[in-house]
């Protein structure tokens, strides 16, 4: 399930690395129904370490 | 590959009055901050003020979210309470979520028993798996806690000197490769 949307950090506008994908289980959205979770793609921030996750 | 210091915080994880953990923690705290290229800081339950009528990210600190997102790794020092670890640990650990995605994380047990929290800490590892963290194989075991200080809170047995130079060895080197990975390996 590799990402390939680019995503910069929201802080220091470098470009993020993908680095996992994360189920959430509390989300109000409706959940994957493979997965029972709603799947999120998680990135981070090479340079100021920043951490963000966003929908799948 | 990125130089900057490792940020490697610590989390007290009971609020007991007179908790033996505390002199536990400030002594693996001096440790961590004797080690070379790693910075840390000592987040205490008992500062945190989390709410009691919710659960989960709703009841998020912002200040602890931001520590621990800034975070390379974790230690956490628990002490074992009948077999298990502090609800308001777990209480406090499920106010983040994507902040401890493939970071670091070594447990330090306290018990006043012989065991040094080994079953709170295999109690504790898969919740610390469903959250996103990394183990390390190397546990910080304190049996007898609290005999094994002076009423000033000084160490009485030097030997835990190496046992947690080998823990932090461990966490250290797990917290570099991981932090490598999440900057520069992708999925």
């Amino acid at each position: 399930m590799t990402d390939t949307t680019k995503v910069n950090c929201p802080h220091c506008s470098t470009a993020m690395n993908h680095h996992a994908v994360k189920l959430e289980y509390d989300s109000d959205e409706p959940a994957d129904p493979v997965f029972g979770g709603v799947v999120r793609n998680v990135y981070t921030c090479s340079e100021c370490g920043a951490v963000e996750m966003t929908p799948a | 590959m990125n130089d900057k210091p490792l940020f490697i915080p610590m989390i007290l994880g009971t609020v007991r009055k007179g908790r033996a953990s505390e002199n536990v923690a400030r002594f693996v705290y001096d440790e961590t901050k004797k080690r070379e290229g790693v910075t840390t800081e000592l987040i205490d339950l008992r500062d945190l003020k989390l709410a009691f009528d919710d659960e989960g990210e709703a009841i998020k600190d912002a200040s602890f979210s931001a520590t621990i997102q800034r975070a390379d790794g974790l230690i956490l020092v628990v002490p074992e309470y009948n077999h298990g670890y502090p609800g308001l640990l777990k209480h406090a650990l499920d106010s983040n979520l994507k902040e401890y995605i493939h970071k670091a994380v070594g447990i330090c047990g306290v018990s006043a028993g012989g065991f040094g929290g080994t079953r709170m800490i295999e109690n504790l590892l898969p919740v610390l798996r469903e959250l996103g963290l990394v183990t390390i194989f190397w546990d910080g075991n304190f049996s007898g806690a609290q005999k094994l200080f002076d009423a000033d809170g000084n160490l009485l047995d030097q030997s835990y000197v190496k046992r947690i130079d080998k823990f932090l060895g461990e966490l250290i080197w797990m917290s570099k490769v991981l932090r490598h990975g999440r900057e520069s390996v992708a999925i």
